[in-house]
């Protein structure tokens, strides 16, 4: 590679950083929030870089003498050229959200983190706004059972399942879209979903197995359902807002 | 007729071999590795271009999102490790370590603890501190370690974990001990010929120079840290995506074999998934169908050993010695994960 086309590499990555940072909110499809500050100082040391070798070593095209051989100091591993794909990716081809793909191939259940002596009394609206991970805990791990026979509110996307059933998921995400985890509830009495298509469901927990215990099954007897734009952290599992 | 062709193929390959023994060695090497690295990404790229739309679609998410998220800390890892090259002198390490590298083994296992680093930014920073004279068993500890140790994979251990707190204790003793032992074991079975990397150039050069040449020495340092790291960063993220597509989790839950099976499978899956180490003990939590110590197993082998970092590693310290560390310390921490899960979950 180039000492010119190393000047080109480095402007590219620090644009498409601060592209997906700070002109957009395109990286909270791929990492935590909490990344940002550093996403962002990475960018303004990349632009920084970049310039600083537009200055020495000169600009593709642009530089005279710019095909010239230069020390070989300059001149980058070919391997580096491999970074230009991520980098032109975020910049004009931004690799969509982890959708129903990733999650009709995840584990079928997986129970949050919850130790099961955080439950306190559920609030008293009607219908209760609840996340997907609150819901689920409710039903597999809280052995009083508080969410039985309440008109509860989700929010996530619909994932048609092998079974025939519908579910309502969402990814959880720690670190990066790599880590991902899904959560998914059964969706009972539902016509006519679009998989991935974002929607708040509405409905009562339907009794099967043993509330607080891993025999409880996840599934909601759905009363109303209503498409709602994608929200905009796709990773972050909140109740919906009420109306 | 046959015989004589044969026969002059073989002289011919012989003397072509006996050629690159010495000078021709190194361009083979140089010229051999980009065609690999290409290859498996062609592959890689064609393996996943197969698939759905959707299969693509999210393959190409999971490989920009683990580039993404390990910018800042090659980033970060790069910049240390020129700036270790150019401006500190090599006394510093050798005053500040024990002198025998048996003692400096645990030593730089312990500095491990106090660095709160991502696994990509510990292979350059290992590899600065080799070229500035650090014990090579050290060094190798310290990049095992200060992944697998440091205070924000403990605490998110610990998150992850409320109902085990024996888990943080079970992931610090089980990553230090494997990390200890795999620099005693490079101390008594390392051989140096396996690393094959070139170091960067001219930090040998500034290290007399004054303040102008020391500061485009030390931007030299990090561009082609940076570069040569991040290039190989992007074919691991490539590669750990594509297994990310292809394996799938449902599957996992249904296996209900023995312990030591679940502990062979869980680690070879940290292996092919490449989690950072921030974020994998909420995915080993989230496979509750398994034993306490097969989690374990995947805690400590997905720091040490994955795809990224053979890719990361192989760029930086040579394939021969990739591999050979790789597959070593593999062993290892299942090892002594198993034994300390045994002992303590």
């Amino acid at each position: 590679m180039r000492a010119t086309t190393r000047t080109l590499l480095l402007l590219l990555a620090g644009s498409a950083l601060l592209h997906t940072t700070v002109l957009t909110d395109l990286y909270l499809r791929y990492v935590k929030p909490g990344l940002q500050p550093l996403l962002v100082a990475s960018a303004v040391l990349l632009l920084a870089a970049g310039t600083l070798s537009a200055v020495r070593d000169g600009f593709p095209f642009l530089s005279r003498g710019a095909g010239r051989p230069g020390p070989a100091d300059g001149r980058a591993p070919a391997v580096a050229l491999l970074l230009f794909v991520p980098v032109l990716l975020l910049l004009f081809a931004p690799p969509a959200p982890l959708g129903v793909y990733s999650a009709t191939r995840a584990a079928p259940q997986e129970v949050p983190d919850q130790s099961p002596s955080a439950f306190l009394p559920l609030p008293e609206a009607d219908p209760l706004p609840l996340s997907l991970t609150q819901f689920t805990a409710r039903v597999t791990r809280d052995s009083t059972g508080a969410v039985a026979g309440r008109n509860v509110r989700l929010h996530g996307f619909t994932v048609p399942g092998d079974d025939g059933a519908d579910y309502l998921a969402r990814h959880v995400v720690t670190c990066c879209a790599a880590d991902a985890r899904t959560l998914r509830v059964v969706l009972h009495g539902a016509r006519g979903l679009v998989p991935g298509r974002w929607v708040e469901v509405e409905g009562r927990w339907r009794p099967e197995g043993v509330p607080g215990t891993s025999s409880a099954g996840v599934g909601l007897d759905v009363s109303r359902v209503r498409t709602v734009p994608a929200p905009a952290q796709p990773y972050l599992d909140v109740p919906p807002a009420g109306r | 007729m046959s015989d004589g062709t044969a026969r002059g193929g073989t002289a011919r390959g012989g003397a072509a071999r006996g050629g690159t023994a010495r000078g021709g060695a190194a361009p083979v090497r140089a010229m051999s590795r980009p065609v690999l690295v290409g290859g498996a990404v062609a592959g890689c790229a064609a393996g996943a271009a197969l698939l759905t739309p959707q299969a693509f679609g999210t393959w190409q998410t999971v490989a920009v999102s683990l580039c993404l998220q390990a910018v800042p800390f090659l980033l970060l890892g790069t910049l240390l490790s020129a700036a270790v090259a150019v401006f500190l002198p090599p006394s510093f390490f050798r005053r500040a370590l024990p002198r025998r590298p048996a003692l400096a083994v645990p030593a730089a296992g312990a500095s491990g603890l106090l660095l709160p680093g991502c696994e990509c930014a510990s292979v350059p920073v290992a590899s600065a501190l080799i070229r500035q004279g650090v014990p090579q068993s050290a060094a190798f500890t310290f990049l095992l370690a200060a992944p697998a140790v440091n205070p924000v994979v403990l605490v998110s251990t610990a998150v992850a974990f409320p109902d085990t707190p024996e888990m943080v204790a079970a992931r610090l003793l089980a990553s230090l001990g494997a990390a200890i032992l795999m620099g005693w074991l490079w101390l008594f079975r390392g051989r140096e010929r396996w690393l094959t990397a070139r170091p960067a150039p001219s930090c040998a050069a500034a290290a007399g120079g004054g303040a102008a040449v020391r500061l485009e020495a030390f931007r030299q340092a990090f561009l082609h840290d940076f570069l040569h790291a991040g290039g190989y960063l992007v074919a691991g993220a490539m590669a750990a995506a594509t297994f990310q597509v292809a394996v799938d989790r449902a599957v996992l839950d249904t296996v209900s074999a023995s312990v030591w099976a679940a502990v062979l499978l869980l680690a070879g899956l940290a292996i092919l998934l490449s989690v950072c180490s921030e974020a994998d003990a909420f995915v080993a939590a989230s496979m509750t169908a398994f034993p306490a110590t097969a989690q374990l197993a995947f805690m400590v082998v997905g720091p040490m050993v994955d795809v990224k970092l053979i890719a990361l590693q192989s760029g930086t310290f040579g394939r021969s010695f990739a591999v050979r560390f790789g597959a070593a310390t593999a062993v290892v921490a299942v090892g002594w994960a198993s034994a300390v899960g045994w002992w303590l979950l």
